[in-house]
C-alpha cells in the first residue's frame, strides 16, 4: 500500500516538473518516445513477471534501461540510415506489451472464476 | 531475517519510485513537445506550399513575358513594312516613339546626375557617440528615395531610374522589411538613382540648404552625387494595363 502511495506521488512530482521543464527540440523527441515506449514495455513486463512470481528486481532494471538504450541506438544508427528502424522499435514493444497485457487478463479471468467454480461445487 | 527483507523492500520501493517519477516526466515533456511543434510544422508546410506556388508563377510570368516581347518585335515588323509604304503611318509611328519615351516604354539616353544613396559605413562612430546604434534610424528608407525623386522631377529631370526600374507615371515605391520594392521588384542599398536632365541644375536643386540630401544626410546616409555627359536609363519592362480608366471623349463646341 505504502508502495503504491509513493509511486503514485512520485508520479505527480515527475507531471509537475514535466510541465515546467523546457521542452526539447522536435528532432529528438523521436528518441523520448521510443524510451517511453520501452520504460512502457519494461513496466508491464514486471507486472507479469510480479503475478506470475517470478520477478527479480535485477532483470527489470537491467532491462528498463538496456532496452531504452538499445532502441535509442537502434533509432540512431536508422537515422543515418535513413531507414526508420524506430518503427521496428515500436513494433516490437507494442506487440510485447499487448502479448504481457493478454497474459495478464488469461492470469486474471482465472483467479476471478475459480473460486466461483469451488462454490458451485 | 525481517530486517534484511524490509531493506530489500526499501531498494525495491525507491526504484520503483524513480521509475514512477521518469515516466511521469518524460511522458508530460514528451506530450509539451508535441503539442508545441504541431502548429510550428504546420505553418512550414504552408510556408513551403505558397514558395512552390511562388516560383510556379515567377515560371509562368517570364514565359508570358518572352511570347510579349516575342509579339512586340513582330509588331515592330509589321509596323516598318507598312512605315516604308505610307507617309502618314511614319509620321503616326514619330508620334509613337514619343510617347514611348514619355510612357517610360522605351530606353532613353542624355546628360544627367546618379545620385547614389548607401547605408552608413560609420556604424562604430554612431555607437561611440550615442552608446546605441538604431538601424532603423540609420537605413535608407522609401521616402527618402521619393523624396530625391520628387526633387529631381521638380528640377526638370525627363527621365529616371532606380538600380535599373524605370521610374513611370505609376511606379509604386514603398518599404517591405529591409528592402525597398519598386515596380514590383526588390531593391537592396546600395540604391543609385540616375536622372535624365540639365545636370547642374540637378545637382543644385538636390543641394539646396535645408533640401533634400542635407536631411538625408542627417539619418548619416553616404549621398555621392555624379554628373555624367551620357546616361542610359531604362525601359519599363513590365506590361501596363488599364483596366478602369478609358479616355473621355470631349465634346468642344
Amino acid at each position: 500500500m505504502t508502495t503504491l502511495l509513493m509511486g503514485a506521488i512520485c508520479a505527480g512530482a515527475g507531471c509537475i516538473i514535466g510541465l515546467y521543464a523546457p521542452t526539447i527540440p522536435y528532432e529528438y523527441s523521436k528518441y523520448l518516445a521510443i524510451a517511453i515506449m520501452a520504460i512502457f514495455d519494461s513496466i508491464i513486463g514486471a507486472l507479469v513477471a510480479k503475478v506470475q512470481e517470478k520477478f527479480n528486481i535485477n532483470v527489470f532494471i537491467s532491462g528498463f534501461f538496456l532496452n531504452a538504450i538499445i532502441a535509442i541506438t537502434f533509432t540512431i544508427i536508422g537515422e543515418s540510415l535513413d531507414v526508420d528502424i524506430y518503427l521496428a522499435a515500436i513494433f516490437v514493444f507494442v506487440y510485447r506489451i499487448f502479448n504481457n497485457l493478454s497474459v495478464l487478463r488469461r492470469i486474471f479471468i482465472e483467479e476471478v472464476t475459480r473460486p466461483k467454480n469451488n462454490k458451485n461445487k | 531475517m525481517s530486517k534484511n527483507e524490509m531493506k530489500k523492500l526499501n531498494s525495491t520501493q525507491v526504484i520503483l519510485c524513480l521509475i514512477c517519477f521518469l515516466i511521469a516526466f518524460f511522458v508530460t515533456v514528451q506530450v509539451r513537445t508535441i503539442n508545441k511543434s504541431e502548429s510550428d510544422i504546420l505553418r512550414l508546410r504552408t510556408e513551403d506550399e505558397l514558395r512552390d506556388e511562388v516560383n510556379q508563377w515567377k515560371e509562368m510570368y517570364e514565359v508570358a513575358s518572352e511570347r510579349i516581347n516575342e509579339l512586340n518585335l513582330r509588331i515592330e515588323e509589321y509596323r516598318n513594312e507598312f512605315a516604308t509604304n505610307d507617309d502618314k503611318i511614319a509620321l503616326v509611328n514619330e508620334e509613337l516613339a514619343t510617347a514611348n519615351v514619355i510612357a517610360g516604354l522605351s530606353a532613353v539616353k542624355g546628360r544627367g546626375i546618379t545620385v547614389k544613396l548607401d547605408d552608413t559605413k560609420a556604424i562604430e562612430d554612431i555607437w561611440e557617440q550615442n552608446g546605441v546604434y538604431d538601424s532603423n534610424v540609420y537605413i535608407i528608407h522609401d521616402t527618402d528615395i521619393m523624396s530625391v525623386i520628387n526633387e529631381l522631377r521638380a528640377a526638370g529631370a525627363e527621365a529616371i531610374s532606380v538600380n535599373g526600374q524605370r521610374i513611370i507615371s505609376n511606379t509604386a515605391i514603398r518599404c517591405v522589411g529591409p528592402l525597398i520594392q519598386i515596380n514590383g521588384v526588390n531593391l537592396s542599398a546600395p540604391f543609385t538613382i540616375s536622372a535624365i536632365g540639365e545636370p547642374s541644375t540637378m545637382e543644385s536643386a538636390l543641394n539646396l540648404r535645408g533640401g533634400v540630401i542635407s536631411q538625408i544626410k542627417l539619418a548619416k546616409i553616404d549621398v555621392t552625387i555624379e554628373k555624367h555627359e551620357e546616361i542610359i536609363i531604362p525601359a519599363y519592362d513590365k506590361v501596363i494595363t488599364y483596366q478602369y480608366a478609358s479616355p473621355v471623349q470631349e465634346v468642344n463646341e
